[in-house]
């Protein structure tokens, strides 16, 4: 192959020919004949080929006259597709979205930017603005439809008259085979959605979606304010590295059972899922990296994650924590904000539970047994 | 592939190969740091550009070339490390600033860099000028990005149909 190849690069430099290769008009032409759909407009975030076939095709080559006619001409060799690419990856779906009115090539360029964030919570937050932003919304995922998209992330306050618009974005997400999704909705009010809210006002997420297989490319997946249910057919997340649940309401039975569906799964944080009881993992996440449980009303944690760097938690009673050996956590940080904690137990405790640890955070407020002086000493 | 790769390996860093430009100027720099560029890195690896030989590089001239190298010399010690995980923030915060540097130039040796990042294929510098073109585009309306970027202004059927553009997008313009 090595042979093949170096052979290959001498003769493509040595044949005049290859010269002439791209001069501009070429290359717009060549540009232009590229199919709209085509895939490989969206591949900077895979790795590039490397075999020998595909390094034929001859780098883009200019001869010197030529260069030098061109030499101030950026938008000539932003006609080069890999470039486009990494330039639209670097700017907001905004900024793409200008882009396209530079020139009839550009004009359709936006369309492949594969990550696609909506940021609704900036503006003012009347109905009617939120209404406008759903419909633009949809109305840009419309031209999407049918292609390749890396990533969507939504942000805006949730109400319930906008449920048809959040069915049409995930039933996009379902099929454009994304990687990274971030349903990020927001409550109107998140002391009333945090302790009230199973009222319905939350965002339904359609269990048919999780039995499709479409979304077991997911890397990442953010949902916040939503609740759903387990099909009985879930088809897991075996890709799953990074998930984040703000406000999920979810049954314990469904939370473990998919988070055994998430065999990769590295970062994992929960923030305000009220689970209301004990959360019992039986199999081992063996990649999980970091873990927050925050606010979830859980009294007891049980979950083996060998290779845990990171925890943090909140309320969860001292004696209550089991993550394996755990000795691989450098970092912990336990806030206990409703109960006291007993001094004692935390010092015995701790250094149990994690024996490497290296930074250690508690958070508590500790009665004091005012019956003894020497107590001042030890605190 | 492996046994050339442990190869090249026992011959250690300080493995010299020569580039030759489009003006027949030679460059002489470390292995290491040429192998940053795709194209060249299976070159290197059979043996070539060692002793008289040199490869020759005729899309690149001189002077871009040499801009090129000193990309590769600054960022091959990261990139030998794979990524550079051991990294300081300190030798991160340096790189950071060479960078921003790097590509603090006039658009014509940016045009040539532009080119050259491509038919060496390297990686790191790829990203880096594509970050200094979409800088170039961030903030600014389309007939300033159209301006920044060369663009000839557009022909009546093209302002025509960037209007149209501006009103079913009217969100990206607000």
């Amino acid at each position: 192959m090595k042979v093949a190849y170096s052979n290959t690069l001498r003769s493509s430099q040595a044949e005049p020919g290859a010269q002439d290769t791209a001069t501009c008009a070429p290359l717009r032409a060549a540009f232009d004949r590229i199919p709209l759909n085509n895939r490989r407009l969206c591949s900077p975030w895979q790795r590039r080929p490397t075999s020998a076939s595909s390094r034929r095709e001859a780098p883009i080559v200019l001869k010197k006259h030529l260069k030098n006619s061109l030499s101030n001409c950026l938008s000539c060799i932003l006609l080069l597709q890999d470039l486009i690419c990494r330039v639209l990856s670097k700017l907001t779906t905004k900024e793409v979205v200008r882009t396209s009115v530079l020139s009839s090539t550009w004009n359709h360029m936006w369309e492949f930017c594969p990550k696609l964030r909506f940021d609704g919570t900036k503006m003012c937050g009347t109905q009617q603005y939120i209404q406008k932003f759903a419909g633009a919304v949809s109305a840009a995922l419309q031209h999407y439809q049918g292609k390749m998209v890396v990533g969507l992330d939504i942000k805006f306050e949730y109400d319930n008259l906008l449920v048809d618009h959040v069915d049409s974005w995930v039933g996009f997400a379902l099929s454009s085979s994304m990687k990274n999704l971030a349903l990020d909705l927001v409550p109107a009010n998140l002391f009333k959605a945090d302790f009230y809210g199973h009222d319905g006002d939350r965002y339904k997420f359609p269990s048919r979606v999780l039995e499709n297989r479409s979304l077991s490319h997911l890397q990442q997946l953010q949902l916040s304010f939503l609740s759903f249910q387990l099909p009985p057919r879930f088809s897991g997340f075996p890709d799953l590295k990074n998930l984040e649940l703000h406000l999920l309401q979810v049954s314990r039975k469904d939370l473990e059972y998919m988070l055994s569906s998430c065999p990769s799964l590295e970062w994992l944080s929960m923030v305000r899922c009220h689970l209301n009881g004990k959360l019992k993992m039986a199999q081992p996440l063996s990649h999980l990296l970091y873990l927050r449980v925050e606010c979830c009303n859980i009294t007891s944690l049980e979950l083996d994650a060998p290779n845990l760097r990171t925890f943090i938690c909140s309320d969860i009673g001292l004696g209550a924590i089991d993550i394996g050996h755990a000795l691989e956590v450098r970092e912990a940080s336990l806030f206990y904000l409703s109960y006291n904690v007993i001094l004692e137990d935390a010092l015995t405790l701790l250094p149990k539970d994690f024996p490497s640890v290296q930074r250690l955070i508690l958070h508590a407020s500790i009665p004091l047994e005012v019956c003894d002086f020497t107590l001042y000493v030890a605190i | 592939m492996a046994a050339p790769e442990s190869g090249d390996g026992n011959n250690g860093a300080a493995r010299m190969v020569t580039l030759i430009s489009s003006d027949n100027t030679r460059f002489e720099v470390e292995a290491a740091a040429a192998s940053l560029s795709q194209t060249l890195q299976l070159t290197i690896l059979d043996g070539g550009g060692g002793g008289g030989d040199g490869i020759p590089l005729p899309n690149v001239d001189s002077a871009t070339l040499s801009k090129v190298l000193e990309y590769c010399i600054k960022h091959a010690p990261a990139a030998a490390n794979g990524g550079a995980p051991n990294a300081t923030a300190v030798d991160r915060a340096e790189l950071e600033r060479f960078d921003n540097e790097f590509v603090n130039i006039d658009q014509s040796v940016l045009y040539s860099l532009i080119m050259a990042a491509h038919n060496l294929e390297i990686e790191g510098l790829q990203s880096l000028v594509a970050k200094k073109v979409a800088d170039m585009i961030k903030g600014k309306s389309p007939m300033e990005i159209r301006r920044t970027l060369g663009f000839p202004d557009p022909t009546p059927e093209e302002q025509a149909e960037m209007n149209a553009h501006m009103l079913e997008y009217g969100w990206a313009y607000e």
